[in-house]
């Protein structure tokens, strides 16, 4: 089949988890079908401001069009938009000024989808909430399915996106969760859907020796990766963190480290206990969990996880942040890990992980039998393409295929 | 097979259920949280611990707070309060005024920012109001439960009494 993937951002130094998400099921569903992205200049997602030449051009084997965006996002003004969209009453013309400040804004591209329309079988977009993803599913009626990467946050409340999401030709959840909350939202349960997620990219190897070489870190330690912010929970796993240690060194008991690997916008606190690597980059991340004892999410709003997905392929058990229901459906339906919902749960799900080696094999093994049943890419492709078969079947572009 | 290892978790380890675990260090917490056995200080240092976290709300928390406690309206404080007039034309030219002048007024401090810190620390409050309100309901119907509980044993041991005089008047055997 000839599919165009649409999504705000491309390219493979592009670390997001929604553009990673679609650059992955690109390359994977390229290998099968005609693949074409179609996606902005943009490579910073604050700003959307252009960095990449507009054009065609071959990303990994994959043709990416690249259209301008025609106005960086005013951040100041996004605020304040975002503030009263989201919490208070407020106008149409609003909710749609704040979609247009929350861009990446490029009619060119949208008028690109439009004109080639009939051109692809399908049209892919990754992430509701976004001005391209919004404008060119409608550009591509009848043709356009969703990717939505939702997260139980405001924006999914809002009305303009209730059409959206039932509108969609065909819908990809990530999780369970996920697709719970958007039906509940949307009332959308007669558009074709399935529960797919994304798979990762598992490494080749990873060293646990080389880790502890390169950083001297050789006692026992939890692991958090990702964007260090409080949007991500990371503020309050300093304070029970730190709270933790306070109290399992009052008991004698030895705390373990906590290591932290990422870009940074919140200060990381001065204390004993808490180690902090900077960026990283894929084989140092893989080495590094090798050498953990655990992976921590603390994440308060997630649509799938894919760090969980990588813990789980070595063997490692995670603790999670139990409000987050997509984590701790996770953490629940695999048996890879436990989860927590205020501090002293935290505390005590710690102490019980780090002292017991056996539930950390168990949990391990779990979380990677889950992973290869559910997320290996074999599997998501093989779920793409049974959607795709039907809603071909049933637009009469391919005969059906018995199930 | 479930094993109770020392920190004295029941786990089966071959058909692990992560749920029962999570509830039973639930459960063991909850214990804990009991008065009896704590020092004072280590007491003092979870209450404050407790308070800091209903006080120092993440800037996403209140908005969601105030939605799960059903607690929208015009009792608290809000950003919106600084240019809120009841007067129509009013409101206008305050508007209008703020757009004139933020760039300038950002230069020197952000005047939303107190009312903001007030419109959070209004919302903790009410949280940790909720939760004591929450906990004395279910202490009050835990005293009522163990209260009519207290009575049926009385009223049983009273009921076994007489045939302990029975006896010891001699008047039947011993028990």
């Amino acid at each position: 089949m000839r599919l165009a993937l649409v999504v705000q951002r491309y390219g493979a130094e592009i670390r997001g988890g929604a553009e990673l998400h679609c650059r992955l099921i690109a390359e994977h569903l390229g290998e099968k079908h005609q693949v074409t992205v179609v996606t902005t200049c943009a490579q910073d997602y604050l700003t959307w401001a252009n960095a990449y030449p507009p054009g065609i051009h071959d990303v990994n084997g994959i043709p990416v069009w690249r259209f301008p965006v025609r106005k960086a996002r005013d951040t100041d003004r996004f605020g304040r938009l975002q503030e009263r969209v989201f919490h208070r009453k407020h106008s149409e013309a609003e909710a749609t000024a704040w979609l247009q400040e929350q861009g990446p804004y490029s009619p060119r591209l949208r008028d690109w989808v439009a004109t080639y329309r009939d051109h692809f079988d399908y049209w892919i977009s990754f992430s509701y909430r976004y001005w391209t993803t919004f404008y060119t599913m409608q550009a591509a009626a009848g043709k356009a399915i969703l990717v939505p990467t939702a997260e139980p946050d405001p924006a999914v409340d809002l009305p303009m996106f209730e059409h959206l999401f039932r509108s969609a030709r065909g819908i990809v959840f990530n999780s369970h969760e996920e697709r719970s909350m958007i039906l509940a939202r949307s009332a959308a349960e007669d558009v074709p859907a399935d529960v797919v997620g994304v798979g990762i990219e598992e490494p080749e190897e990873a060293d646990a020796e080389r880790f502890r070489a390169r950083t001297g870190i050789r006692e026992p330690f939890i692991f958090y990766i990702g964007r260090i912010d409080a949007n991500k929970g990371c503020r309050q796993l300093f304070d029970f963190f730190q709270r933790a240690c306070a109290r399992l060194e009052n008991e004698g008991v030895a705390p373990p480290l906590l290591v932290l690997a990422g870009h940074s916008v919140l200060p990381i606190p001065e204390h004993p206990r808490i180690r902090y690597l900077g960026k990283v980059d894929e084989q140092e991340k893989y080495d590094a969990l090798a050498a953990c004892t655990l992976l921590i999410m603390p994440s308060f709003y997630e649509s799938l996880s894919m760090v969980l997905l990588e813990a789980w392929a070595l063997n490692k058990p995670v603790l999670v942040n139990g409000h987050c229901d997509v984590l701790q459906g996770q953490a629940v339906r695999s048996g890879g890990g436990l989860y927590y919902k205020d501090g002293d749960e935290f505390r005590e799900a710690l102490r019980l992980l780090m002292s017991d080696e056996r539930l950390r094999e168990s949990c391990g093994r779990r979380g990677r039998t889950y992973y290869r049943d559910h997320y290996t890419w074999p599997v998501i492709e093989d779920r793409y393409d049974r959607l795709l078969q039907r809603l071909a079947a049933d637009d009469g572009i391919l005969e059906a295929v018995p199930e | 097979m479930v094993e109770e290892p020392s920190h004295g978790y029941q786990i089966d380890y071959d058909d692990l259920d992560v749920s029962d675990l999570v509830d039973q260090i639930h459960e063991r917490v909850r214990r804990e949280e009991s008065s009896r056995g704590l020092p004072p200080q280590a007491l003092e240092e979870r209450i404050r611990g407790r308070l800091r976290t209903y006080l120092d709300l993440d800037d996403d928390r209140p908005y969601e707070l105030q939605s799960i406690l059903q607690l929208e309206g015009p009792w608290n404080v809000s950003p919106d309060d600084l240019r809120s007039s009841s007067r129509r034309g009013l409101r206008r030219l305050i508007g209008g005024a703020r757009a004139i002048f933020r760039p300038f007024v950002k230069l020197v401090g952000n005047f939303d920012l107190p009312i903001y810190k007030q419109f959070k620390i209004n919302l903790g409050v009410a949280e940790a109001l909720h939760d004591s309100l929450q906990q004395s309901a279910e202490l009050q119907a835990r005293v009522e439960e163990l209260s009519d509980r207290l009575e049926r044993l009385e009223g049983e041991a009273a009921h076994r009494e007489p045939s302990a005089v029975r006896s010891q008047d001699g008047s039947g055997s011993e028990s």
